[in-house]
């Protein structure tokens, strides 16, 4: 790892630590903005990781973000925060202003004028919203809504993580450039798959400290044969959806510019963030099972800080694509040979 | 951060041109070589082929020079057993020479022995077995009752070694044996470098598999004397020794791949009609393939760093497992046909029929899944 992104792994691990806690996860829930940790993560420049100096940013590239993601993912930060990221960096792409705050990332295609978006993260909060005109099959449009307060009709996910309705009246600012159609799907998986890779990591840990302490038949749990295994069988879906997703975000820091979305295309992340979605999408499945089974009931409650994680996985996995449709894109990529055979396209990248 | 050190590692560009070449020397080798007996990978043996592999320098390539080595990269040796693999060429006779009886005998064995042996391995002249299993020891290896004596002709070796893959056809065997009786059932153990050549006192009985092979074979030993010098490394010290030759056996390729020309096959077979639930069958297979594949490369480099990475190689390789052992019951799914080896099958029925009934030993050789589960778990903590 480069020295300068495990200093950003310490950096967000320090700072989700310390400035988040169980109690502000439910006051979260309950729909209170954790404005103290948005200011601090705005400060810290994490929002504007990717973007050039001369618009406030880090400059960094998609591996910094991968720390970014699994470090929001570990402490299940009630932010939208991986959005903004993804929403700055279309901006700017498309040479439009960039506003400060919270974005609203718009997750499916949208039109230029007056129209109404749904499932947006944190939509509320929003200064703006930006997301992708395009039908499909030709290149997209990066569109920014921000004009002043358009209708939001609250909702959320099953980690009570707001996903709203928002009806806009006005019409877009269009960029300049375009880009391949299915941008915000593509990176959009990518970082679910960085946020999902620390939640899993998140439950193997408390999952094993659990095993240590709890005691029955006058040993830890985790003295038991049984218990061993399963959490083994864990922690091998958190290392493959740790390496999956790694990969993916090498291959985004490693881009063409001018990449299409294409799987298997040189250059062109969309063959790696396809399989990181996949592979974390099905640990999403048995990861959860496990950690819940080690915890018994106690994990079943509310109290208990367990299911911060796993109801994020199974809220997660369904967003930018599930692990069954990226598999469907893969097929497709394989079976009607753009690829050339599996083997050589496993090896080629 | 990360409870495993598996990196992304990146072949370096001399192992990436080395790929083109071996495709080259496959497709040249294998050119007439039938599709199903792809299906065998690492179990199907072929003495001429492997002495081609040895013309080539690929076996033992890593090693120097003066024992017949080309002192290539681990890098380079890793593309090279990829590419076997994948392409489902009879590597089983040098397989195990190469893999960890040859690197066994340059770390622990005498300079003779080096010099008479590891040159014969890289020419594909000289194959080995892994005499560990017994009657009575499997999972609990250092149980094994197998005994050698010294006396004033050498070692006299009594007992059975059992499972030993293609024993029938191997120059030597290297055992795991008892040297002395100890308190504790790790210490007192030694390994031997045992000629399989006809002399007395040693019966190998081959042993049919489910499916029909004299895969592996029984192993008697009844007063056989090897040499003092048979001795590997030393005496008593076979049991760290063991443990440095399973970690050999554990990080490399092979433990994902067996059924990769069953996926090849099978996509061919569907094509580009694939309807949208193959599609997605095999996209999902072609995730976990990559994936792997990437986890096996960052063994690999923590391999060429010089690092032991035995608890990563156990996570590897129970993920491999399970991945390559479901890959017949997916394929059978997507297939109205039935696995057939009789006249009239085709070459996807056979190999689906033979990865169909030797799937259930991917999670048993080497070590089982609970016995990997179980060096995981340690990793954890919580053993
Ligand atoms: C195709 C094939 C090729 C082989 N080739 C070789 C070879 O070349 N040389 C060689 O030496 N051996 C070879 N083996 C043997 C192999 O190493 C053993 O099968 C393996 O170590 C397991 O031993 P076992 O079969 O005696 O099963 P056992 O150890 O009897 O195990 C039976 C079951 O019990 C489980 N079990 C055992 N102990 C425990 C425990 N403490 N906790 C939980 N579960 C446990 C096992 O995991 C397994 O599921 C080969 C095996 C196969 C199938």
């Amino acid at each position: 790892m480069s020295e300068a992104r495990s200093m950003i792994a310490d950096t967000v691990e320090r700072l989700f630590s310390e400035s988040l806690d169980q109690e502000d996860l439910a006051r979260a829930e309950n729909g209170v903005w954790p404005t103290a940790l948005w200011h601090a993560i705005e400060e810290t420049g994490l929002t504007r990781a990717l973007l050039r100096p001369e618009h406030g940013g880090a400059d960094g590239d998609w591996l910094d973000v991968f720390e970014i993601a699994r470090a929001l993912g570990r402490h299940s930060v009630p932010l939208p925060v991986v959005e903004t990221i993804l929403a700055t960096w279309l901006l700017e792409r498309a040479e439009l202003d960039i506003p400060d705050g919270p974005l609203g990332l718009v997750p499916h295609p949208t039109t230029t004028t007056a129209t109404r978006l749904q499932r947006i993260p944190w939509g509320r909060a929003a200064r703006a919203y930006v997301g992708l005109t395009n039908d499909g099959r030709t290149d997209g449009q990066v569109v920014c809504f921000s004009g002043p307060s358009p209708d939001v009709a609250a909702g959320c996910n099953i980690a009570l993580d707001a996903r709203d309705t928002v009806t806009i009246r006005e019409t877009a600012a269009v960029g300049t450039t375009t880009v391949a159609p299915n941008t915000v799907r593509l990176y959009g998986a990518l970082l679910r798959s960085g946020q999902m890779t620390g939640a899993l990591e998140r439950i193997l840990d408390q999952s094993v400290q659990y095993a240590t302490e709890r005691v029955q038949f006058g040993r830890p749990i985790g003295n038991f044969q049984i218990i061993q295994q399963e959490l083994a069988r864990l922690a091998g879906q958190v290392a493959e959806a740790t390496t999956a997703t790694e990969i993916a975000f090498r291959a985004a820091a490693e881009a063409r510019p001018n990449a299409t979305g294409e799987i298997g295309a040189e250059g062109d992340p969309a063959f790696e963030i396809a399989c990181a979605k996949v592979v974390v999408g099905d640990a999403a499945e048995l990861g959860p099972r496990i950690a819940h089974q080690v915890h018994g009931a106690i994990g079943f409650t509310y109290e208990h800080s367990l299911h911060f994680s796993t109801r994020r996985l199974w809220a997660w996995r369904a967003e930018f694509g599930l692990a069954e449709e990226w598999a469907a894109d893969l097929g497709t990529a394989v079976q009607h040979d753009l690829v050339g055979g599996i083997w050589p396209l496993v090896t080629s990248r | 951060m990360s409870r495993f050190r598996l990196d992304p590692c990146r072949l370096p560009p001399e192992a990436e041109s080395l790929r083109g070449e071996v495709r080259e020397f496959l497709a040249k080798e294998l050119g007439d070589f039938p599709t199903w007996k792809r299906a065998y990978t690492w179990m199907g043996s072929d003495a001429a082929f492997s002495r081609k592999v040895g013309e080539r320098g690929w076996i033992g390539m890593t090693w120097p020079e003066k024992y017949g080595g080309r002192e290539r990269s681990s890098f380079e040796r890793y593309v090279v057993l990829e590419e076997m693999l994948a392409a489902g060429a009879p590597v089983a006779a040098h397989w195990i020479a190469d893999r960890q009886s040859g690197p066994l005998l340059m770390k622990y064995g005498t300079e003779e022995q080096r010099h008479d042996i590891l040159p014969r391995i890289c020419r594909g002249e000289a194959f080995f077995c892994i005499g560990m299993s017994e009657p009575d020891s499997g999972s609990d290896l250092a149980s094994v009752r197998t005994r050698a004596d010294q006396t004033a002709n050498g070692w006299c070796i009594n007992g059975t070694k059992l499972w030993t893959s293609g024993a029938a056809q191997c120059h030597y065997m290297i055992a795991l044996v008892r040297t002395t009786v100890a308190e504790k059932k790790h210490q007192g153990l030694s390994q031997f470098l045992v000629p399989l050549d006809g002399r007395d006192g040693i019966t190998i009985r081959p042993i049919r598999d489910l499916a029909g092979n004299d895969h592996f074979c029984e192993v008697t030993f009844e007063d056989a004397i090897v040499d003092d010098d048979a001795l590997i490394g030393d005496e008593g010290a076979g049991w760290s020794q063991v443990m440095a030759e399973l970690a050999y056996e554990r990080s490399g390729p092979e433990r994902y791949l067996s059924c990769q020309p069953l996926l090849a096959e099978l996509a061919r077979h569907l094509g580009a009609q694939a309807g949208p639930r193959e599609r997605a069958t095999i996209g999902r297979q072609v995730a976990h393939l990559a994936t792997l594949r990437q986890m096996t490369l960052s063994l690999a480099g923590l391999l060429d760093r010089g690092e032991n990475p035995a608890l990563e190689a156990a996570v590897t390789k129970d993920l491999g497992g399970v991945f390559e052992q479901d890959l017949p019951g997916i394929a059978q799914s997507l297939l109205s046909d039935e696995p057939r080896t009789d006249d009239g099958a085709d070459d996807l029925q056979q190999i689906l029929a033979h990865l169909m009934q030797n799937a259930p030993s991917f999670s048993l050789r080497g070590g089982t899944r609970e016995v990997l589960r179980g060096i995981i778990a340690r990793g954890l903590g919580l053993r």
